[in-house]
C-alpha cells in the first residue's frame, strides 16, 4: 500500500478498519503526504458545519476557520474560543475529589489513585457534553496545554500550501490573558 | 543404517516421495536401481488426495507405468504435506478445552508476550505492528484447577524437591471444569500443569478424572495431557504445543489417512509415512502428530543428511532456493542440528525442529529501489506466477536472470513455459538501472549482487552464530533455483566444497525417500554436578541419568511396537542437555555410549559437555567454577525402512560426450559477456568435467558455471562445483 | 596536543580518540552534517559495496547475539529483551545494533567519553582487545547500576576504529536493599555495585579479580559472572568479525562508511519527523510519589516524602528536530529515583528509536536528531556528583511515556492514525534477599512484569495485554517454571490478567497482569521489596487521551499468616490476583492480615503461605467511555475482563453473566442508564472559569498537603516553570508557595 483513499480513511476515523487493513498501512514504507488532506475531506464531511477545519485536535474538537478567527469547535457545533488559549477553559469541568469519587473509575479501586494526593479533572463540552480530556494531578496543578500548533509553518514548510491569513500572530500562547480576564 | 540396508532386499522396487509445499506437489519415484523420476502436480489444498494422486501419476508416466504399477510395486510411500499450517492460518481446527493450574488461565491470551515471533528487525522495532495470534481456544473454555507441584531450584537439594506437592490436586474443580467444557461440546481436552515436565501425576490423575466423566456422559472425545505431548519446561511453550495437539493435530490425521485410503485404493499396501518436524519418519498412529507441523522442508534435510554420509561429509550447510524463500540448514558430526522452542507461524513451540533459517530471497522475489535509492529484493514474491517474463507485474530475480541469459527462456521447465525476455529487460531498465543510473547489465549485476550477498550471508550467519569454521562446511545447494545462484551464493565464501545434484529440484522429495523411521524421546531431570564430587556421588548420579535413559528406552518400544515396528530391530542414540549451574540455556550434548554406571562415565559426559561448549564460545565464555547441571537427557529410537539406493557408476573420461552439448549462448556476467556453453544434464556421465563459461540445463533448473570455475561429476553423479 | 605512546611508536594526534571526538563535534558544530559529511560519497559511488558493507556489519552484530545471549544467567539477559549488542565508531556512536534494549546506544558515547577525556588512551591504555566495564550513572551514562556495560576497542596499527559494546539488565546490583533497582537508597553510595568506566580484562578475557568482585559484591555472584561471559562472549564476536570486514574493505573504506551510515541515517530519521510532526508545542506531565517518611530514620536528611514532578514540552525545532524541555521536573532528592543525563536519554530514546528509526538504519542518527534539556539541578541533572539513580526507571519511564504521548497526538493530528497509541506501560519487579535453611544466602529479582505489558488503546482500537516493552522490542514475560526455578521461595498462586486494570475509554486500553507470589519454605529469612514503576498513588501519566482515563500505577498486595493450607484442604479456591486477594479478604474467602499498599511498601519478611501480589502493566484508554459500542462491554464481561458491577459503573451497561457463562445485556436499563450518567455530568460540573477561581483561592491559601506545595516550590524554583506558574495563577511576583 502507497497511499490511503478515502473510503479506508473513513474506515480508520470510524473504527470500522480491518486489521489487515490497519497492518498494511503500517507496512507503508513511507507515509502517504496527503494523507493529512484525505483526513481533512473526511472529517469535513463528518461535521455538520461549514466552518472549514485547519487541524484536528481530539476525537471531538477542531481547528477551524471562522471569519478573521481560528478557533476550537465541537462536532457538536459548540464552539470554545481562540486555538491559542487552552480551550479546557470553555469547558464544564467535573472534579473527583474524594476517594469514593476516584474509586468509581478504577478497578480494581485499590488500585485508583489516592485522593488525599491527586485529583481527577474531566472535562466537558457544554454543548453535547462529551468527555474531552481526562487529567489525574494534585490539587492547584495549572491545566495542562496539549496541544498549540504552529498552524502557519505547518501549512507552508511541511505541507507546501500556506494559509491565506498568516501572521506570527497566530503562535503565541493566550491562556494567560484569557486567565486574566477571569480574574 | 545398517537396519536400513538389510531393508533393501524388500521385493518391492519403487520408493514413492512427495512433498506437498504451496504450490506444487513434487514426486520423486525411486527406482530399484537407484534411478529417479520426478512428478509434479498443483497442490489442492482442499483435497490433499487428489493431488497426491496426480503427481504420483505425473511421476509414473514418464518411466512408462500407471499410477497404479507404481503403488502396488512400492515397499513404502512418504507424503509431507501442508495440513497443519493451512489449519492454524484459516483457524479451522477442533474446539478446544483447557484444564490449566489455577491461577494461569490467561496464558492463552498473553502468549508470554511473544507477539514480534517472525518478523523481520524493522518490523519488531515497530511496535505498532506488534499483535498476538488468533488464540486456538475460547477464552471462555479454559478453567482453572487448584494445583501446585514443584519444579525444584537452581539451589537443588537446599531446597524443595522437584516434583515435591505443593499444594493438593483439586479433584473438585477437575470436575466442575470438565462439566463446563461438556456443556460448551469442546471436541477435544487438554490438560497442562505447571511443573508437569518434572512430575505428571497430578494431570494424570485429572485426566482419569475427566475420562471418567465423559464416560458417564457417553462422550468420546480425546483428553491430552502437556506431560505426554511435551515434557520439557516453559509452560508457554509447552501450552502451545499442547493446543497445537488438540486443535490442529487430529484434522491432519484425518487428512493423511485420507492421502492413506486413496493409495491404498490405487494399489498401496503398506502405511502412508509422513515426516516429523525433527527429523525421522511416522506412521499416522504416531501420538504426538502436532510434531510434523514442518515437514517439506525437514525432507531437504533428511536428504543432506543421507548424501553426505554416502559422500563421507561430516559437516555440511544446505542452501534450498525456491521460489520464495532461501533456507539454510546444519548438518554437524553428522547430526542434523535440532531448535528446542523453534518458532512457527506465530507461535513459540516446545518441540525438538530441525534447525532451518529462511531469509525471504527466492527466485520470484520482487526486486524494487525505494525513495532513498536503497534496492531490495523480497519480501513480496510472484511465486507460480515466476516474473515479469511470465504472469507477474513486477521484477522478480529470475526475471533478471533471464535479462542476463542465464535462464533460457525457451526451456523453462523444458520448454513447457515460454518467458518473454523483452519485457524482463524493459522492467529491469525501468525498475532499476534508470533510478540508479545504471545501464540494464550493470544493475541485473547489481540486484544479483544484492540477492546472492542476502542468502550468502543468511548462510554465514548460521555457521558464524555458531561459532563454526565455514572452511569446515561442505554446502549443498537444491530447490529450483539453487543451481542457477550456487555461483554467486558461494563466491568469497570459504568453504570445503559445493555441491549440488541432477534431481537439485526434487531434493526435498527425495529426502523425504531418505528419512529414517525415527523418534526422538526427552525427559526433564533435575540434576547438578558441582565441583568436587566423590565417586560415590558421582556413580549415583550416573545411576541416576541411566536409568532416564532406559526408562526412555521402554517407552520407545511399546510405543513403535504400537506402531507396527519390531522392537528388536529398534537402534537407539543418546544424548542430554547441560548447562553451567546458573546458566538458563541447557546446551544439546551427544554421546557416543548411552550406558552411565561408573565415576568415569559421568566424567565423559562433562568432557563431551566443554567438547561442545568450547565449540561454540570463545574460551572467554567458559565458568567450570559454576558446576554443572543437566536439565534433560534423550534418546532416539531407529525402526528400518526402505532406502533409496544412491547408485555408484563407473567413471567416464573428464570430456562430456557430444550428445550433451547443445548450444552455447551469449550471457552478461559479472559486467561482460561471455559465450557459455549449455549442456544437457542427462547426458552428462561420472567423471565428466564440465569447465565455465558453461550452462547445464534439465527441465527442472539451472546450473551456472561462470568462467574460470568448472563442475566435476563424480560417481554418484553429484555435481562438485569448483 | 601530545602524540600518545604507544609500544615505543607514536601515534599520529590525528589517529588519537582524543582528536577524533574534538573533529565530530567540531565539524557537526559547524556544518550540521555528522563528521561534516554533507555528501555520501561511498554510497553514491557504488550503492550496491555500500549495502553489502552494511549488511556485513549489520549482521555481525546480530549474529552475536543469538549466540551469545545462551551464555545468559538472568531470562532477561537470554530473552526478555533485557540486553543489547552494538558496534560503535571510535567516539561511540553506534553503528549497528542487535535487537534488545537498543536506547542504551545513548550510554555508550558517555563511557567512551569519560575514558577520553580522563587520558585512558595514556594510561591504563586502550589497546585491541581490551576489556572494559561500567555501570555508573554520572560517568557512564548508565541509567542505573543494575544496567552493567561491557566496551571492547577495535583498533587497527595502534588506532582505534570501533568499539564492541553490550549492556544487560543484571539480577542483583549488590546494593543495601537486595535486588535490581533499589528504592531506599540515599545517595550514589547506597546503590550498590556501582563502578566508572574500568579496564577489567586483556585479550578478550576477564581479569580474575574481576570475577571475584561480583561474587563478594553481589549477592547473585555467579549469575552475575555468567551474565558478563555473555556481554563479552558477543564482544569478543563482533571484535574478530570487525577484523574481518575491515581486512576485506580496507581500514579507509569503513571509517569513510561508517561516517556515511550515520549521516545517512540521521537524514531519514529527521525525514520521518518531518513528515510524522506538527510543528509547535506539547505539553504533559507525569507524578510519582517517594514515601520514604518514618523509614529512612537513620538518615534523617532521607527521611520524608516527595511528590516527583515530571515536567516536559515537546517542540520542533527550524530544522524540524525534536527537543524535548523538562523544565518545571523536580529537583534531585536524596532518594533512588534521580538520573543523569545520558540515562535520561536511554529512557528518552526508547519511544524516539522505535517510532523514528524502525524504517532506517538503526544508528546513532537519532541521537542527533532529539535535543533533550534536562535542567541543572533537575531530577535528571542533579548539581551533585553523589545523587542515587538506583530505580530512576521507576520514574523515567514514565517521562518517555509523557514525551511518546506526545508525539502519538501529533500522528492523530495528521492523519496516521494507525500509529497513534496511548503510551504507558506500568511495569513492575519483586526483589530481594534471603537465607536458606542450610546457611545458603541468596539474592533475586523476578522481572516478569518488566518483560511486558499491555499497549494502550487507539483512537479506533482496544489496547491489547502483554503487547509490548517501551524498553525493548522483544517483549516477553519469562516462564513461571523458570522464575521459580532461579527463585525458591517463591511460587506463583496467579499469573494472569487482572480483569478491570486499564485505563478505561471509548477504546479502552490492554488489561494489566497480575502475580500472585506464594512462599514456601523461606528458610532462615526471607526479605522482599518491589522495585518497579509509579505506584498506585498516582497513575502512570497524569493526561489521559482525549477524554480516556490515564493508566492506574502499580498496587501490591502482602498477605501474612494466611490460612492457605485450610483453603487447599477445602478445594482450592486460593486468590489468583491482587484484586481477587482484596475481595476474598474482603468477603472472608481468605484469612489473614492483608495489606495493600499503594506505595512502595518497607521490605516484608514474609514467611510460609504468606503471598505477594501485584497488578502492573496497565495501559490507557482513548476516548469517552459512554461512546464505547455496547457489544464491545458485552465482551468484555463474557471473557472475564471487565467485571460487570463496574462495566455498570464506567460504560452505563447493565448486563449479567449466568452460570454458562452467557451475558444478557438489558438493553432498556442501559440507555436509562446512560442517560443518568449524561444528566449527572451536567449536575456535577461547573464552567472551567468558576473552577479556575476557586482552584486559585486553594492555591493562594496552600490550601494542600505539605508534600503537594513541597513539589510546587521545587518545580518553581526552575525560572520558566515559576513563570508558568504565577501566570497561570495570576500570583504577583513575590509570590511565595
Amino acid at each position: 500500500m502507497d497511499k490511503v483513499d478515502k473510503g479506508l480513511m473513513k474506515k480508520l476515523v470510524n473504527g470500522d478498519i480491518a486489521d489487515d487493513d490497519v497492518t498494511e498501512m503500517r507496512r507503508m514504507e513511507k507515509k502517504d503526504h496527503e494523507r493529512f488532506w484525505t483526513y481533512l475531506g473526511v472529517l469535513q464531511e463528518s461535521v455538520s458545519w461549514n466552518e472549514k477545519i485547519l487541524m484536528r485536535l481530539n476525537d471531538h474538537l477542531y481547528i477551524v476557520a471562522k471569519g478573521n478567527d481560528r478557533i476550537v469547535k465541537c462536532d457538536c457545533g459548540h464552539e470554545l474560543g481562540d486555538y491559542r488559549t487552552n480551550w479546557k477553559l470553555s469547558c464544564d469541568l467535573r472534579v473527583r475529589e474524594t476517594q469514593e469519587q476516584v474509586d468509581e473509575v478504577y478497578y480494581p479501586a485499590a488500585a485508583a489513585p489516592d485522593a488525599a494526593w491527586m485529583e481527577i479533572r474531566e472535562y466537558f463540552c457544554p454543548g453535547c457534553v462529551a468527555q474531552l480530556a481526562v487529567e489525574v494531578v494534585p490539587p492547584g496543578y495549572p491545566m495542562i496545554f496539549e496541544a498549540l500548533p504552529d498552524l502557519d509553518r505547518f501549512y507552508r514548510e511541511y505541507m507546501n500550501r500556506p494559509l491565506s491569513d498568516e501572521s506570527p500572530e497566530w503562535f503565541q500562547n493566550k491562556t494567560v490573558e484569557s486567565v486574566a480576564k477571569i480574574k | 543404517m545398517s537396519a536400513s540396508q538389510e531393508q533393501m532386499k524388500s521385493d518391492k522396487k519403487y520408493i514413492l516421495a512427495l512433498d506437498a509445499g504451496g504450490t506444487m506437489t513434487d514426486t520423486i519415484l525411486v527406482e530399484d536401481d537407484g534411478t529417479f523420476t520426478v512428478g509434479k502436480a498443483l497442490t489442492n489444498k482442499k483435497d490433499e488426495s487428489s493431488s497426491y494422486l496426480e503427481s504420483v501419476e505425473d511421476a509414473a508416466l514418464s518411466i512408462g507405468i500407471t499410477s497404479n504399477d507404481a503403488h502396488t510395486n512400492a515397499s513404502v510411500s512418504i507424503y509431507a504435506g501442508t495440513g497443519m499450517l493451512n489449519t492454524l492460518l484459516t483457524g479451522t481446527g477442533k474446539k478446544v478445552g483447557l484444564l490449566v493450574t489455577r491461577g494461569f488461565e490467561d496464558m492463552s491470551i498473553m502468549e508470554g508476550g511473544l507477539t514480534y515471533l517472525g518478523q523481520t528487525q524493522s518490523e519488531i522495532l515497530h511496535n505498532q505492528l506488534h499483535s498476538h495470534t488468533r488464540p486456538m481456544v475460547d477464552p471462555q473454555n479454559v478453567h482453572g484447577v487448584s494445583e501446585r507441584i514443584s519444579g525444584g531450584s537452581y539451589f537443588m537439594d537446599k531446597h524443595i524437591a522437584p516434583g515435591k506437592v505443593l499444594a493438593p490436586l483439586s479433584e473438585r474443580h477437575v470436575k466442575e471444569g470438565v462439566k463446563k467444557l461438556i456443556k460448551a461440546q469442546v471436541e477435544v481436552i487438554g490438560i497442562i500443569f505447571i511443573n508437569s515436565y518434572i512430575a505428571s501425576n497430578h494431570e494424570h490423575r485429572a485426566k482419569e478424572i475427566a475420562l471418567e466423566i465423559l464416560k458417564e456422559e457417553g462422550i468420546d472425545i480425546p483428553v491430552v495431557c502437556s506431560s505426554d505431548i511435551a515434557p520439557v519446561s516453559k509452560e508457554n511453550n509447552r501450552l502451545k504445543s499442547l493446543l497445537l495437539q488438540c486443535f490442529a493435530a487430529e484434522h491432519t490425521r484425518e487428512v493423511i489417512l485420507d492421502v492413506e485410503n486413496s493409495a491404498i485404493k490405487d494399489g498401496y499396501d503398506a502405511r502412508l509415512l509422513t515426516l516429523l518436524s525433527y527429523g525421522g519418519a511416522v506412521n499416522v498412529e504416531y501420538p504426538r502428530l502436532y510434531e510434523t507441523v514442518i515437514s517439506g522442508p525437514i525432507g531437504g534435510m533428511m536428504g543432506a543428511q543421507v548424501m553426505s554420509q554416502k559422500l563421507g561429509l561430516k559437516n555440511v550447510c544446505t542452501a534450498d532456493m525456491g521460489g520464495t524463500s532461501f533456507d539454510v540448514g546444519l548438518i554437524v558430526n553428522n547430526m542434523l542440528s535440532i531448535r528446542k522452542d523453534p518458532d512457527f507461524a506465530g507461535h513459540r513451540l516446545a518441540l525438538p525442529m530441525v534447525a532451518i533459517d529462511s531469509v525471504g530471497s527466492g527466485a520470484g522475489s520482487a526486486v524494487w529501489i525505494d525513495e532513498y535509492k536503497r534496492l531490495h529484493v523480497g519480501p513480496e514474491s510472484a511465486g507460480a506466477e515466476v516474473g515479469i517474463c511470465y504472469k507477474y507485474d513486477k521484477l522478480t530475480v529470475t526475471d533478471v536472470n533471464v535479462a542476463m541469459g542465464y535462464v533460457d527462456p525457451n526451456y523453462f521447465l523444458g520448454g513447457k513455459i515460454t518467458l518473454d525476455v523483452e519485457k524482463a529487460k524493459k522492467a529491469l531498465k525501468e525498475a532499476v538501472a534508470d533510478p540508479l543510473g545504471l545501464d540494464i547489465y550493470q544493475a541485473g549485476k547489481g540486484v544479483l549482487e544484492v540477492v546472492n550477498a542476502q542468502m550468502r550471508e543468511a548462510a554465514k550467519a548460521i555457521l558464524v552464530s555458531k561459532g563454526y569454521d565455514t572452511r569446515e562446511f561442505t554446502m549443498m545447494c537444491y530447490g529450483g533455483a539453487g543451481p542457477v545462484h550456487m555461483w554467486g551464493y558461494t563466491q568469497d565464501f570459504d568453504l570445503a566444497d559445493v555441491i549440488t545434484f541432477p534431481y537439485a529440484a526434487a531434493f526435498s522429495a527425495f529426502g523425504g525417500a531418505c528419512a529414517e523411521y525415527l523418534h526422538r524421546y526427552h525427559m526433564g531431570v533435575v540434576i547438578t554436578i558441582p565441583n568436587g564430587l566423590d565417586n560415590e556421588q558421582k556413580t549415583n548420579i550416573a545411576f541416576e541419568v541411566d536409568a532416564a535413559w532406559r526408562s526412555l528406552e521402554d517407552k520407545a518400544r511399546l510405543e513403535m511396537e504400537s506402531e507396527g515396528v519390531n522392537a528388536d530391530d529398534l537402534e537407539y542414540r543418546y544424548g542430554f542437555y547441560g548447562r553451567y549451574m546458573g546458566q538458563l540455556e541447557s546446551f544439546e550434548t551427544l554421546l557416543d555410549s548411552g550406558h552411565a554406571k561408573s565415576p568415569e562415565d559421568l566424567d565423559k559426559m562433562v568432557a563431551a559437555f566443554e567438547e561442545m561448549y568450547t565449540n561454540i564460545y570463545p574460551d572467554g565464555a567458559r565458568f567450570p567454577d559454576a558446576g554443572y547441571a543437566v536439565t534433560e537427557v534423550f534418546v532416539q529410537a531407529v525402526a528400518p525402512k526402505a532406502m533409496p539406493k544412491i547408485l555408484s557408476h563407473t567413471l567416464q573420461g573428464e570430456t562430456p560426450p557430444e550428445a550433451a552439448y547443445v548450444e552455447s549462448r551469449q550471457v552478461s556476467h559479472e559486467g561482460q559477456f561471455y559465450d557459455f556453453k549449455v549442456w544437457q544434464m542427462s547426458e552428462l556421465e561420472a567423471g565428466n568435467i564440465v569447465h565455465g563459461p558453461s550452462i547445464i540445463r534439465d527441465p527442472m533448473t539451472t546450473v551456472i558455471i561462470p568462467p574460470e570455475k568448472r563442475i566435476e561429476i563424480d560417481e554418484y553423479l553429484v555435481l562438485h562445483y569448483r | 596536543m601530545v602524540a600518545v605512546m604507544k609500544e615505543g611508536a607514536s601515534l599520529p594526534v590525528e589517529k588519537t580518540l582524543e582528536y577524533k571526538l574534538q573533529q565530530r563535534d567540531e565539524l557537526y558544530k559547524t556544518t550540521g552534517h555528522y563528521w561534516g559529511t554533507k555528501s555520501l560519497t561511498l554510497k553514491e559511488q557504488d550503492p550496491i559495496k555500500y549495502e553489502r558493507f552494511y549488511s556485513r556489519i549489520q549482521s555481525a552484530v546480530f549474529a552475536a547475539r543469538e549466540k551469545a545471549r545462551f551464555v545468559a544467567a538472568s531470562p532477561g539477559g537470554r530473552e526478555m529483551g533485557e540486553s543489547v549488542w552494538a558496534l560503535t565508531t571510535a567516539e561511540g556512536d553506534t553503528l549497528a545494533m542487535s535487537l534488545g534494549f537498543i536506547s542504551h546506544c545513548a550510554a555508550f558515547p558517555v563511557s567512551i567519553k569519560h575514558m577520553i577525556d580522563n587520558q585512558f588512551e595514556e594510561n591504563p591504555g586502550i589497546n585491541d582487545g581490551d576489556v572494559f566495564g561500567a555501570d555508573d550513572p554520572l560517568t557512564s551514562g548508565a541509567p542505573h547500576p543494575g544496567d552493567t556495560y561491557t566496551l571492547v576497542p577495535i583498533s587497527v596499527d595502534g588506532e582505534i576504529v570501533a568499539w564492541a559494546c553490550s549492556v544487560n539488565h543484571i539480577m542483583e546490583a549488590g546494593a543495601p536493599q537486595a535486588g535490581s533497582w533499589p528504592v531506599f537508597t540515599v545517595d550514589t553510595f547506597m546503590d550498590g555495585f556501582v563502578f566508572p568506566p574500568m579496564k577489567t580484562g586483556e585479550n578478550l578475557r576477564q581479569a580474575k579479580w574481576w570475577d571475584n568482585l561480583w561474587m563478594r559484591r553481589t549477592r547473585a555472584g555467579a549469575m552475575n559472572v555468567l551474565d558478563d561471559r555473555m556481554r563479552l562472549a558477543g564482544c569478543s564476536m563482533i571484535h574478530g568479525s570487525i577484523h574481518e570486514i575491515i581486512g576485506e574493505f580496507g581500514v579507509e573504506y569503513y571509517q569513510q562508511a561508517c561516517k556515511e551510515i550515520i549521516e545517512e541515517s540521521r537524514r531519514m530519521i529527521l525525514d520521518n519527523m518531518r513528515s510524522t510532526m506538527v510543528p509547535g508545542e506539547y505539553e504533559g506531565s507525569c507524578f510519582r510519589i517517594s514515601m520514604l517518611k518514618g523509614q529512612q530514620q537513620i538518615w534523617e536528611h532521607a527521611d520524608k516524602n516527595e511528590l516527583i514532578h515530571v515536567h516536559g514540552v515537546l517542540s520542533l525545532d527550524e530544522d524540524s528536530r525534536i527537543v524535548w524541555d523538562t523544565e518545571g521536573s523536580s529537583r534531585w532528592g536524596y532518594h533512588g529515583f534521580n538520573g543523569y543525563p545520558g540515562g535520561s536519554d536511554v529512557a528518552l530514546y526508547l519511544c524516539m528509536t522505535t517510532t523514528f528509526a524502525h524504517s532506517c538504519k538503526a544508528s546513532a542518527g537519532v541521537n542527533m536528531n532529539v535535543e533533550s534539556i534536562y535542567h541543572e539541578g533537575s531530577i535528571y541533572n542533579p548539581d551533585t556528583e553523589f545523587a542515587a539513580c538506583a530505580n530512576i526507571w521507576a520514574q523515567s519511564m514514565q517521562m518517555m511515556g509523557v514525551a511518546g504521548n506526545a508525539v502519538h497526538r501529533n500522528f492523530f493530528m495528521r492523519g496516521y492514525l494507525e500509529e497513534a497509541f496511548v503510551v504507558d506501560d506500568a511495569w513492575e519487579g519483586v526483589q530481594g534477599s534471603g537465607v536458606l535453611e542450610d546457611g545458603t544466602p541468596y539474592g533475586f529479582t523476578n522481572f516478569e512484569w518488566v518483560g511486558g505489558g499491555a499497549m494502550g488503546a487507539y483512537s479506533f482500537k482496544d489496547g491489547t495485554p502483554t503487547t509490548w516493552a517501551q524498553h525493548t522490542q522483544l517483549c516477553n514475560v519469562g516462564n513461571s517454571e523458570e522464575f521459580e526455578y532461579l527463585i525458591p521461595p517463591l511460587h506463583h498462586l496467579g499469573r494472569k490478567l487482572e480483569p478491570g486494570l486499564c485505563g478505561h475509554g471509548k477504546y479502552r486500553g490492554g488489561i494489566g497482569q497480575s502475580s500472585v507470589h506464594w512462599m514456601k519454605e523461606t528458610g532462615q529469612r526471607l526479605g522482599v521489596t518491589r522495585g518497579g514503576s509509579g505506584t498506585a498513588l498516582s497513575t502512570h501519566v497524569s493526561l489521559g487521551m482525549n477524554g480516556g482515563y490515564p493508566a492506574p500505577g502499580v498496587l501490591t498486595v502482602t498477605a501474612k499468616n494466611t490460612n492457605l493450607d485450610e483453603i487447599f484442604d477445602a478445594g482450592g479456591d486460593t486468590p489468583r490476583s491482587a484484586g481477587e486477594l482484596l475481595e476474598y479478604s474482603k468477603n472472608g474467602k481468605i484469612k489473614g492480615d492483608v495489606t495493600a499498599w499503594k506505595y512502595d511498601p518497607p521490605e516484608q519478611s514474609m514467611g510460609d503461605n504468606d503471598l505477594w501480589a501485584n497488578a502492573a502493566g496497565a495501559s490507557g484508554g482513548w476516548g469517552d467511555p459512554l461512546e464505547r459500542d455496547i457489544a464491545s462491554v458485552v465482551e468484555d464481561i463474557r471473557i472475564g475482563q471487565v467485571p460487570s458491577d463496574f462495566a455498570k459503573l464506567m460504560y452505563g451497561v447493565v448486563a449479567m453473566q449466568d452460570e454458562e457463562g452467557v451475558v444478557h445485556l438489558n438493553e432498556d436499563e442501559t440507555s436509562a442508564e446512560r442517560e443518568k450518567m449524561i444528566a449527572r455530568r451536567r449536575s456535577e460540573s461547573i464552567p472551567a472559569s468558576e473552577w479556575w477561581l476557586k482552584e486559585r483561592e486553594k492555591v493562594i491559601n496552600k490550601a494542600m498537603r505539605e508534600e503537594v506545595l513541597e513539589m510546587y516550590r521545587s518545580s518553581t524554583s526552575f525560572k520558566g516553570y515559576d513563570t508558568h506558574f504565577k501566570s497561570f495563577w495570576q500570583l504577583d511576583e513575590d509570590f511565595e508557595i
